[in-house]
């Protein structure tokens, strides 16, 4: 559920990653199922880690170069240093297969993250950018657009058209879109910008773009409209 | 101090949701009733029923005009659970008899539930039934750790392996727009319903600890 096109190379490099880390998942829960129904056949079992570890480690050079944050970075070398410590643990740690299987879902996380709020990558420019908050919000007028984007109607045209350095706003917009996107329908975007929020201590996203401190506030605001919390 | 009662639940649970996977293994990046961020926890957010889950988003989205509600567009999961060690304070007689007050279940400061939820984990509780806060009579389901997702068919073979499958997707019905309760209100003065009319939840307390 994405804007992006696959033909972008950094955002198809991504889609590999998190198809070969699906399917070291798929295989390890296999392996998983057939040691815990027939335990008698256990010699399998650290053939199957060790399996599940090189496929990863054969991964590793791709999640090097691929388009994350430092934050998601993070993640994920804790993630597989984790997978790295269950695979080297005593074979009667039982608590070994559930440590892999969580390190394996947390890798496979943080690349889902980078695909669904994928906005054209670091480099993308501004007329890249402006293609993507188009192509997430069709039929909304381009006055909204440009009230988000805190300039003129006439600068939203002539950036359509104009390659360019990004604006900082127009990249957190183009993010915070590509986040909403999978929630709320154009104009429930759209909406989103002007409801006061009480995880904003009542304030509207739209009025904290142009704050740098809140930056972090709203893309976790906007990444909790993806799911719902006892409140 | 009140003695803590760990059921065992049993049934389908519900969660609202758009990521391609309803469970977590990391912890919750944003405070919830029953997870600070600071501490590092990992909250499962689920609900007995359908409508308590939708409500929560609606609630938390600040969703008070309809035609704001009806431009969500959300996916519903339901979850095959079997968890013991759960704690019910799913009504006021259950909460009060092991020494938790009522009120802080639906208030809109959520610290002592936070604080609650670190005792529980530290006794070994894996989860917590409590009244949906968003939506009276409404019932929810907290899990506390990591959880992932296996397919609807599957048996789980370790004990953080829920199966579970997307059932729906959209936006909530304006009926249930009214009747969600928002930051600010009173909780109605309603009967609570009891976790065990909606759930499977075993009557036997598995074990007790104070």
């Amino acid at each position: 559920m994405t804007a992006t096109t696959p033909k972008d190379p950094q955002f198809r490099r991504l889609l590999e990653i998190d198809t070969e880390v699906e399917g070291v998942k798929a295989a390890f829960e296999t392996a998983i199922a057939e040691v815990t129904a027939h335990p008698e056949i256990d010699g399998s079992a650290e053939k199957r880690l060790t399996e599940v570890g090189r496929r990863l480690s054969a991964l590793k050079p791709q999640l090097e170069a691929a388009d994350l944050s430092f934050e998601q970075k993070a993640t994920l070398y804790a993630a597989m240093v984790d997978i790295t410590n269950a695979m080297n643990a005593a074979p009667e740690d039982l608590d070994r297969f559930e440590a892999a299987l969580i390190g394996i879902e947390r890798v496979r996380h943080v690349i889902r993250d980078a695909l669904d709020e994928f906005v054209g990558g670091a480099s993308a420019d501004r007329r890249r950018l402006l293609e993507e908050i188009e192509r997430s919000l069709p039929g909304v007028k381009q006055a909204e657009l440009a009230e988000l984007l805190d300039v003129d109607p006439r600068t939203v045209r002539r950036w359509s058209s104009e390659a360019g350095k990004a604006e900082h706003r127009l990249q957190l917009v183009a993010h915070l879109v590509a986040i909403l996107r999978h929630a709320w329908t154009p104009k429930g975007i759209v909406g989103w910008f002007q409801r006061p929020r009480r995880d904003l201590d009542g304030g509207r996203p739209i009025d904290l773009l142009a704050q740098p401190a809140s930056e972090r506030d709203l893309l976790t605001a906007a990444r909790s409209s993806r799911n719902h919390y006892a409140t | 101090m009140a003695e803590i009662a760990f059921k065992h639940a049993r049934g389908v649970v519900y969660r609202a949701t758009t990521y391609d996977t309803c469970l977590w293994v990391s912890p919750n990046s944003r405070p919830g009733r029953w997870n600070d961020p600071q501490a590092g926890a990992i909250c499962q957010y689920c609900t007995l029923d359908v409508a308590s889950a939708l409500a929560e988003m609606v609630r938390s989205e600040n969703l008070r005009e309809v035609e704001d509600a009806r431009e969500l567009s959300i996916s519903v999961w339901e979850l095959r659970v079997d968890e013991g060690a759960v704690v019910d304070y799913s009504t006021p007689v259950s909460a009060q008899s092991q020494g938790f007050e009522w009120g802080a279940l639906v208030s809109d400061n959520w610290a002592p539930c936070q604080a609650e939820a670190g005792k529980l984990v530290a006794e070994g509780a894996r989860g917590v039934l409590a009244p949906s806060a968003a939506l009276p009579q409404g019932v929810t389901l907290t899990l506390f750790g990591p959880r992932t997702e296996i397919a609807w068919s599957v048996e789980p073979s370790l004990s953080i392996q829920i199966p579970a499958r997307h059932i729906l997707r959209g936006a909530p019905g304006d009926g249930l727009v009214r009747d969600t309760r928002f930051f600010d209100q009173a909780y109605p003065d309603v009967t609570p319903r009891s976790a065990q009319s909606l759930f499977n939840l075993d009557l036997n307390v598995e074990r007790r600890v104070s």
